[in-house]
This record gives structure tokens, sequence and C-alpha cells, in this order.
């Protein structure tokens, strides 16, 4: 018992320590966002900013036009993650109900792209949005998201794990393929379904690289994308740059501690499962 | 609803699951698919089902012929071995689903689900979710659902071999309980013997995909067409004895290379007796009692016949007894394992 007690003390004194080192850079750049230019890069650093410049969220939010960043932000991750949905549902189902000819040498091929570097696809990718003329256009920001192997996978795993003779027990009952993948197996998989979509708008939501070289217009950049306003040759505005970057992680936290069971339920999920 | 099965066949690639299947099921009867895993009964079900297509042979309903019908327009109900409920929907959704599916009012499938939910006695568990259930609940609530829609043949593929032993039993008559209330022309799959005997009107038995017998449970048990048959039905299992079969006399013989027949004779039909005629001398080697009966191991020579004995009989291990036959409850079986029809007239030696 005794002893127990101890290890236990142990494990939740490594676990306090593992959190605070994890939450060290978020109150770093809360405080930073709350400081005057002149405390920024002090030695020894200064961990609460006096006076507290609220301000600079004001300053900031009217540096570059947030308004729409966030928007763009918010409708891009909407609709990539409706799409990515919508396909995975679909070929999830045909990867597990439909033994169609050449099926798993196709899902292979498709788990083999998993191992490509995203970066090496950046150029093609680029190329083939330029000769549709979607740069700079949301189709260029959502389109190319709207499939995912990994989600497919994902799914793929959990409908095989529904017994078939649930669908023989639709099939008897008169229900049609269409309506048995969104009538039962798709309530059925709403667990993995929504760790997709979180996986999904947190991809979405952090996406950098790609919507900085599909978009030239400032109406079409997103939230990370913005945050270059305050980046500059004559040097980096850190407080503001701080303010926006918790602008940029505020609704993410807020998701999390919705769907927290959910997002802990999905991981551990996908562990079990893939 | 008649049921007719002309020259029923299913192969797949390299297998013949079912091999030329015939026979015809009354309007209203409980009939039992009975045999060895693998023997191809739950591919005749779902033939039935629509679930499965026949490479060859005519399905009928009545008079319709009904191999290419979908399952859906063949009005039938189905219940799974692992009940296949919907686990997101409560039972009263479950149970209302094929009804939404035909797009019968929701006020109508309502007042339909809770009437067949009255018939299987569910009537207080309608909102549950199928995970909340017990494992009869569950059974209950598949069949209901099986039934909801009217259909004219009920299917049930092994439905009560995940419950445990007690619960099989109490269901088993629920079910018999349940189709002589609507009425309905039952296709019950088990392998259990002593389940098919004692819910069906009529046993259909299989082994290898092809048909072995089709009777009443009491015939199918005292009058057995074949060796595989008579072996299947019956625990503690039949006493084969290798025998030379001529002029109306069984010798019992020393090896199967021997025998041009095998005698097949019931526990319960053997009898120890204190003369030596038409009977075979042997030594008790052990009583075992199992319940009610005992059971009796005899050494005839090098075989070992079991014989089930009143528990008042003076017998102990090692004593020297004859055991007899009832000639009317004997079979002969030849090398194949067909029945000999020709007249054996009791006699029996054993030298």
């Amino acid at each position: 018992m005794r002893r127990g007690a101890f290890s236990k003390g142990f494990i939740y004194l490594l676990l306090i320590a593992g959190g605070i080192l994890m939450l060290l850079p978020f109150v770093w750049m809360i405080s930073t966002s709350l400081k005057a230019p002149n405390q920024v890069m002090t030695l020894p650093p200064i961990w609460l900013p006096h006076p507290i410049e609220w301000s600079n969220y004001l300053h900031a939010w009217h540096t570059a036009p947030f308004a729409r960043y966030l928007f763009n932000s918010i409708f891009v991750a909407a609709l990539s993650t409706l799409g990515v949905l919508l396909t995975t549902i679909l070929a999830a189902y045909a990867f597990s109900q439909i033994n169609f000819y050449g099926r798993d040498v196709v899902f292979s091929i498709l788990l083999g792209t998993m191992m490509v570097p995203g970066e090496i696809l950046l150029i093609p990718n680029f190329v083939t949005l330029v000769k549709l003329g979607w740069i700079d256009h949301y189709e260029a920001l959502t389109v190319p998201w709207m499939a995912s192997v990994f989600a497919i996978f994902l799914l793929r795993q959990f409908f095989l794990s529904i017994p078939k003779e649930l669908s023989y027990a639709a099939k008897m009952d008169g229900c049609s393929d269409f309506k048995y993948l969104w009538l039962i197996m798709v309530p059925i998989s709403k667990p993995a379904l929504i760790t997709i979509a979180l996986l999904q708008v947190i991809g979405s939501w952090n996406s950098f690289l790609w919507p900085l070289i599909v978009t030239n217009s400032m109406t079409m950049r997103t939230m990370p994308v913005g945050l270059m306003a305050f980046s500059s040759e004559a040097g980096t505005e850190y407080n503001l740059l701080m303010v926006a970057a918790t602008m940029v992680i505020l609704p993410m936290i807020i998701l999390f501690i919705i769907l927290q069971k959910y997002i802990i339920e999905g991981v551990t999920r996908a562990g079990i499962k893939g | 609803m008649k049921l007719t099965l002309n020259q029923l066949t299913l192969r797949f690639s390299d297998v013949t699951a079912v091999d030329h299947l015939s026979c015809t099921v009354n309007d209203g009867e409980f009939v039992s698919l009975l045999g060895p895993s693998g023997c191809g009964k739950s591919s005749t079900l779902f033939m039935l089902a629509g679930l499965y297509q026949p490479t060859e042979g005519e399905l009928f309903f009545d008079d319709t012929k009904v191999n290419t019908v979908e399952p859906e327009h063949r009005e039938i109900g189905m219940v799974f071995q692992n009940y296949a409920l919907y686990p997101h929907m409560s039972v009263r959704k479950n149970i209302m689903f094929p009804l939404k599916m035909k797009k019968v009012s929701r006020k109508e499938a309502n007042a339909r689900a809770v009437e067949i939910a009255e018939l299987v006695k569910i009537e207080s568990l309608l909102e549950r979710k199928p995970a909340q259930l017990s494992g009869g609940q569950q059974q209950r609530v598949a069949i209901a659902r099986a039934l909801v829609k009217h259909p004219k043949l009920l299917l049930l593929d092994e439905p009560l071999s995940n419950l445990d032993a007690r619960l099989r039993i109490n269901m088993r008559a629920e079910i018999k309980r349940i189709q002589r209330q609507v009425g309905i022309t039952t296709i019950f799959v088990t392998h259990d013997q002593e389940e098919a005997l004692s819910i069906s009107d009529r046993i259909l038995l299989m082994n290898q995909g092809r048909f072995q017998q089709f009777d009443h449970p009491q015939d199918v048990y005292l009058h057995p067409t074949n060796r595989f048959v008579a072996e299947f039905l019956g625990n503690p299992p039949i006493n084969l004895l290798p025998v030379n079969f001529s002029e109306g006399t069984a010798r019992l013989v020393q090896s199967d290379k021997q025998a041009n027949s095998y005698l097949g004779v019931r526990p319960e039909h053997l009898a120890v007796v204190n003369d030596g005629a038409n009977a075979l001398r042997g030594r008790s080697e052990s009583i075992e009692s199992v319940g009610r009966d005992h059971v009796l191991t005899v050494a005839i020579q090098n075989q070992k016949v079991r014989i089930l004995i009143d528990a008042d009989q003076p017998i102990k291990a090692g004593d020297m007894v004859y055991v007899r036959p009832k000639p009317d409850r004997a079979y002969l079986f030849d090398n194949e394992g067909n029945t000999i029809t020709a007249q054996w007239n009791g006699g029996l030696t054993d030298d």
C-alpha cells in the first residue's frame, strides 16, 4: 500500500512537471502578447508584464484584416472537413463492403501514398492548380484537402469491425445499401467520424505552407499566414505577433476543451485499431 | 406459406456447400435444419433469405419461384446468431425500422411495434439501447423486429447458441410459443440435436451439403435412414458393432475388415439379461451416473458398448453379463453407412 502510494505520488510529480513544461510556451506567448515592446527581449525574462498592455490586442487586430483571415480560416476548415467526411465515408464503404476487382491492390496503393512526404507534392500540385486557374481562390485552399488516405484507412478499419450480420439484417428489413450506409453505419461510426473531423479541422486550421503558396491577395489569406504581417525586413514585432498567435490558438483550445473526451477516445481508438 | 426446395445447390469457387437439396415445408410448420458445423444448413438458410443465390435448382414460396427475388421482397423475417440489433437505436426504433423502410406511417409503425413487443414480452424495455439488455432480452427484440412486418416465413440462424444453458431452454419454449401464436412457417438452424428434437415439428438433417433425412423428431431418432443420422442423434451416442450379417443372423467380428455390416443399437435399447440366446457376452467395466440414469460400459471382445440401466440393477464392475438388443430397435448399416432393409430376425452371436 505504502509503496503504491509512493510510486503514485512520483508518477504524479512527473506528470505535473511534464504539464508545466508543456504549458510554459503558452504562458510565455500570452505574457509576451501583453508586454510593451521594450520588455520583450530583456534578460532575465519578465514573466509578468508591468504595465499590462491590453492595447496590443486592439493594435494587432487593426494591423492586418484579421476579421477576414478568421472568416477564411473557419470557412476553409469547415469546407475541407465536410469534404473529407464525405469522401472518407464513401471510400471506406467501398473498401470495406464492396468486393470489386482489384480492391486490395488499389487500397495498398492508396496506403503507399501516405509514405510520400507532402513537400514532394507541393510543386506538382501547385502546377495543377495553376492550370485549373484556381490559384488565389477558395478551391485551391479546400479541394486538395478534401480526401485523406489516413482518414479512409481509419474509417475502413472501423467499418470492418461492424458485424456483417448487421448489413444482412438491414437488407432483410428492406434497407438499400445507400440507406444502410447513412442510417446504420455512419451513426455507429460517430466516434471514428468525430476523430477524423477533429484531425481535419486542426490540420486545416494550422496549415501554413499551402495557403501561403496558393494565395496572393490579402483577402484570401488565413490566420496562420496572416501572422507574417508582423514580420518585416526591419524586424519582428514580437508582442503583436504573440497577440495574433494567441488569436490563432484560442479557437483550437476551446475546441479541445469541449471535445476532449472524443479526442482522447479517438486517438486511443486509432492506436488500438490502426 | 409453403416452401419447396427442388435440387437446390450452392457452390462456392471450389466447395459445394449445398448439394441438390430437395424438400417441402408445409404452411405453419416449424422445421429445424440440423447437422454438424459446415454441413450447409446456414447456407441453405441464407439461400431462403435471398442473401445467397443458388447455383442450381429452384426455390418456391407457395407457387412462386423466388430464386432471384431480392431479400426485401421475399416477405421474410430473420433472426441472427448475434442478434444484429442496430446498436445506436432504442429497442422501439429497432423494431420500427423495417416498417420505416416500408414507409408505414409513424403512428401505425409505433402501434405495431408496441403490439409485437407485448407478444415477445419486452414492452417495458422499449426505450433502452441494445447494449443495456441481457442476451435473452436482445434475442426477444430480434424476434420482434423480424416479426413486426408480418412476414410469411421466419428464419432463425442458431438463435440460442449465444445464451447460457438455462436461458436457452427458456427461450426455446418462448420461440415455440411465439411461433404457435403467430402461426408462421419457421426454419430454425441449429447444431444442437436436443434443441431440434424438442422444438421442431420436423427435422431436416444434413451432412456435407447433402440431404440425410426429413422427418418428425421421434422418427428421425427411432428410424434413422442411415448411419450418419443414427450416430448424430442420441446422447450417449449409439453403439456400433462390426458384424457379419447373413441369413438373418448377425455375428460379431473382431475388426472392421471382417465386417460386412454394422449393428447399431442405442444405449437405452440394450438390456442386460441372464441367458445367452441372441445375446453378447462381455465384462462389465464401469458404471457412471449421469443424473437420473446410470451408464454401464461393457467390453465385448474388443468392442465397448454403453447401456442405460436402472439404478437398482445389482451389477458391479468386473461382472460377466449378457447383453441383448431389442430387435425392433436395432439397425443394420452396410459398409457405406446405408440402412440394410433386409429382415433381421434378431439372431446374434459372438463366436
